[in-house]
């Protein structure tokens, strides 16, 4: 492989189109990487930075365009080829043999070899890793080390299958502020070598700190491409979240009743043992609508587990209607009113395997009409299954199908329709319309409404900046689990929650009426 | 260039569970039909006199019904414990630890008691026995996420020595030195129908327990926790559903009528303890445990489907046994076919999760 001159471009992908079922994925979107370079790719989950980088990584093929590796035409059919083009992926979770050396996994990864290569690959390793100062132990197993040590050996990796054109989908997710330093450095280092990198990212403060150049995505479209010098945090935060007009809703006055839930100081634990929610305070009164709003992974998901017993609280109080129920089990959530539409639908919310009629009772088979002592009553499950698939326009061919073959919109239907017509005092819903098709989505938000008019308090979570807008009547914006600040919705702008979204805490919004 | 496209199916199609069972079946006795050529023997030949063995004729029947006892009772339970997707292998060891404590009511009850309520005592034993068996297995998985495969696989053996160390020790009858105890007196062993050894008081019990596992699963609050939790884990712990208590019932239950089996063997055919109780007497011929498994399986883990197996299996093993016999078909060729119709089953649940299309690609 030449080396290629600095300033050369490397990588340039021309009007890529990539379709998935109902989503347009990228849109037309051009992109190009030079050597020496240090490219940030920005914006929200789904708006097509992954999809775009899986295309030049060979994981995907685009639908239309042209990608072009160092001036020439390529097809890049799978991984393989993109690495023999020299372009290197570091996975946001690391892929890796948690009992073998760090040097087994180099290897496993880079030799061509039918044999295992010893003493020649910690050679290499070791070369390489003194070189860009990537220091780790070789002879370390892997399950020893920290996420930092982890991330080098990633990208000891790529770079030791010879990749010069980097990608790195969100590098600082895992990271300590001391790790993310480190990081940081090893990239200048290797930018200042010739080397190409891309770095995926919706965390503003990285891409000024590090980035050369940004392009933003918004929706599968690309917004912009600009050197970082000429960008501001405003600007990013506008071309992220955009500016469009809002859709309507029909969203009647509520007058608020009584505090229905009150959460004081959560501290949530993740899976990976780290604190995820950090002292997370709120309060939601009946008929309102909570919304929070924050990328994905910032604790939305651990702390609407904890609201419904399904995650242990470790500090902090949780009250719900005057009682305590920071240790309550999901069950003693069930029976307190609390609903749940969950955001893995069919992992969570559905046993895809049995019947439409089946999955409207998981959460009150216990009680009468459906049960008495140990018997169900069938007939009173079929007759009420019957009126809820009518009443909430449920498309099966029958009650008895199983729930799991019905389209992704009749799916939530379903759910809403198990979850809202027990008149729950509190009512958690995450992503409800992700991934609908726009009449089940109108529908959705519909019914939501609907039950803010029965005064149920709603916490409504969504990556939909327009969905959490019109339907809330207040905000809360989560980032890396504090929230950022809680406003009513009719007194903030898209940019400034962009702005907490990306890390900023209200308080520090030029402008900001706090 | 022609491509297959195979894509998970979020509920497989009714039709297709039923299909498995017979296709399994099918592919089985093919393959079977294969190593029976090879050991120079006409297989439609053998079939027909494994078939005619089995069900052909009223004593045939009679044989047959005879083996299904232990199957049923063992194979319902194991479809329940399968439905919850809790992986019992243990039976074998749960129906000896079964026929033990049943023994030791039979023969050791150091008061008198009318026959009947002896008799019922002994299944109560044998029940809480093989129950108690289970019951540690699951504590163990639900408490300190131990495998349940391996630990009641590792019991069987456990049990099995236990057996053993009584039969050859402390139990063991005086007189000529056989590894049996003494003969269970004749008031405690069971009737059988005129003319055949069909101890119809365990049969009876046994399609008790097919109904009751019947309408358990298909009608109660808790058969629907056990559904729900056998199918999606996740969605139980949403709803609210508390799965330990899902995996210690389906394990008491399965456990406790492997016990039932195992005392129904002493008292309705040895009338004494020995090796060999849980049918695992023969050469190659594993225990009614193990083959219970299979029957679970083939009747797609439902209540009325394992009971029918029940009587499909008990009907082949008492067709391979004539086959021997007549023939001089090695028995080993049933158990090989047995295991081929498992290996099938499996393979096909698991194959009609997915759905595969043919594609002509570019």
């Amino acid at each position: 492989m030449r080396k290629p001159r600095m300033e050369e471009t490397v990588v340039e992908m021309k009007g890529i189109l990539k379709r998935f079922p109902g989503v347009l994925a990228n849109d037309h979107i051009d992109f190009d990487v030079k050597a020496g370079e240090i490219h940030a790719l920005l914006g929200e989950n789904g708006a097509g930075k992954t999809t775009l980088m899986n295309i030049l990584y060979g994981l995907y093929k685009q639908d239309e365009g042209e990608i072009c590796i160092r001036g020439k035409k390529v097809t890049i059919k799978s991984p393989k080829d993109a690495i023999d083009l020299g372009i290197g992926m570091v996975h946001q979770l690391f892929k890796q043999v948690p009992r073998h050396t760090v040097a087994a996994n180099i290897a496993l990864a880079s030799s061509p070899d039918f044999f295992f290569p010893g003493s020649k690959a910690k050679e290499k390793i070791l070369r390489i890793s003194e070189e860009f100062g990537l220091k780790v132990d070789p002879d370390a197993e892997v399950w020893q080390l920290s996420a930092a040590e982890r991330q080098k050996v990633e990208l000891l990796k790529v770079l030791c299958r010879g990749a010069e054109i980097l990608i790195l989908d969100e590098p600082t997710s895992t990271l300590t502020p001391q790790g993310k330093k480190g990081l940081f450095s090893q990239l200048k280092e290797m930018k200042k070598k010739g080397y190409a990198i891309i770095f995926i990212t919706h965390k503003l403060d990285e891409v000024l700190e590090i980035s050369d150049r940004c392009t933003v995505l918004r929706k599968g479209k690309k917004v912009k491409t600009t050197p970082t010098s000429k960008a501001t945090k405003r600007f990013l935060a506008r071309w992220m979240v955009g500016r469009e007009v809002l859709f309507k809703v029909k969203k009647k006055t509520v007058k608020k009743g009584k505090i229905v839930l009150e959460v004081k100081k959560l501290r949530v634990l993740g899976d990976r043992g780290e604190t995820a929610v950090k002292k997370v305070s709120f309060s939601i009164r009946e008929g309102e609508i909570l919304g929070i709003a924050g990328i994905g992974g910032s604790g939305q998901g651990e702390l609407i587990e904890a609201l419904t017993g399904l995650r242990k609280i470790e500090e902090g109080r949780l009250i719900l209607s005057g009682k305590d129920m920071t240790k309550a089990s999901p069950r003693e959530f069930v029976d307190a009113g609390v609903a749940y539409v969950p955001e893995k639908r069919v992992e969570v919310g559905l046993v895809p395997t049995m019947s439409v009629k089946e999955n409207l009772i998981l959460k009150d088979y216990r009680v009468p009409p459906f049960s008495k002592r140990v018997f169900l009553n069938l007939s009173a499950i079929n007759r009420s299954a019957k009126e809820k698939i009518s009443r909430y326009n449920v498309i099966t061919p029958s009650p008895d199908t199983p729930a799991g073959i019905l389209s992704g919109g009749n799916i939530q239907r379903l759910i809403l329709a198990r979850e809202t017509s027990g008149e729950p005092k509190l009512l958690i819903v995450a992503y409800p319309t992700y991934g609908l098709d726009v009449g089940s989505v109108e529908s959705v938000r519909e019914l939501l409404l609907k039950q803010r008019e029965r005064k149920s308090a709603i916490l409504l979570i969504s990556e939909d900046l327009d969905e959490i807008m019109t339907m809330s009547d207040r905000i809360a914006v989560m980032y890396e689990g504090k929230i950022m600040g809680i406003v009513n919705a009719g007194e903030v702008t898209r940019e400034e929650i962009g702005l907490m979204m990306t890390g900023t805490p209200w308080r520090e919004i030029p402008n900001a009426r706090a | 260039m022609l491509g297959l496209k195979i894509e998970k199916r979020a509920a497989p199609l009714p039709w297709v569970e039923l299909g498995i069972s017979g296709l399994s079946i099918v592919i089985a006795l093919l393959a079977g039909s294969v190593l029976i050529w090879t050991q120079g023997f006409s297989p439609l030949h053998i079939y027909s006199t494994l078939f005619s063995g089995g069900f052909g004729s009223f004593s045939a029947i009679a044989k047959t019904l005879t083996k299904t006892i232990p199957l049923l009772l063992i194979g319902v339970g194991l479809a329940l414990a399968f439905k919850a997707k809790a992986w019992n292998i243990g039976a074998p060891g749960q129906m000896i630890i079964g026929a033990i404590a049943g023994t030791g009511v039979a023969l050791f009850l150091p008061f008198d008691l009318p026959a009947p309520a002896h008799i019922a005592l002994m299944f109560i034993a044998g029940f809480a026995a093989g129950a108690g068996l289970a019951a540690i297995c699951a504590f163990l998985n639900t408490k300190i996420g131990l495998d349940m495969v391996v630990s009641t696989l590792l019991l069987n053996y456990v049990v099995l020595k236990l057996l053993k160390y009584l039969i050859y020790g402390p139990w063991q009858a005086p007189g000529w030195g056989f590894p049996y105890t003494k003969e269970l007196s004749a008031s405690l062993q069971l009737p059988t129908l005129a003319g055949t050894r069909i101890h119809y008081p365990t049969l009876i019990i046994g399609i008790v327990a097919v109904l009751l596992i019947y309408v358990l699963m298909r009608r109660t609050k808790l058969g629907y926790e056990i559904r729900v939790f056998g199918e999606n884990p996740k969605a139980a712990e949403y709803a609210g559903i508390n799965s330990f208590k899902i995996i210690i019932l389906v394990m008491i239950i399965s456990g406790g009528l492997a016990g039932l089996a195992g005392i129904g063997e002493v008292a309705g055919i040895h009338h004494l303890l020995k090796e060999g109780i849980d049918g695992s007497g023969l050469a190659y011929v594993s225990s009614y445990g193990y083959t219970a498994i299979i029957v679970a399986w083939l009747g797609r883990r439902s209540a009325l489907g394992s009971a029918l197996a029940a009587f499909f299996i008990a009907g082949i093993l008492v067709g391979g046994y004539g086959v021997q016999l007549i023939e001089g078909v090695p028995f080993a060729m049933v158990s090989a076919i047995l295991g081929l119709i498992l290996i099938s089953l499996i393979g096909g649940a698991i194959l009609a999760r997915y759905k595969f299309t043919f594609r002509r690609g570019r």
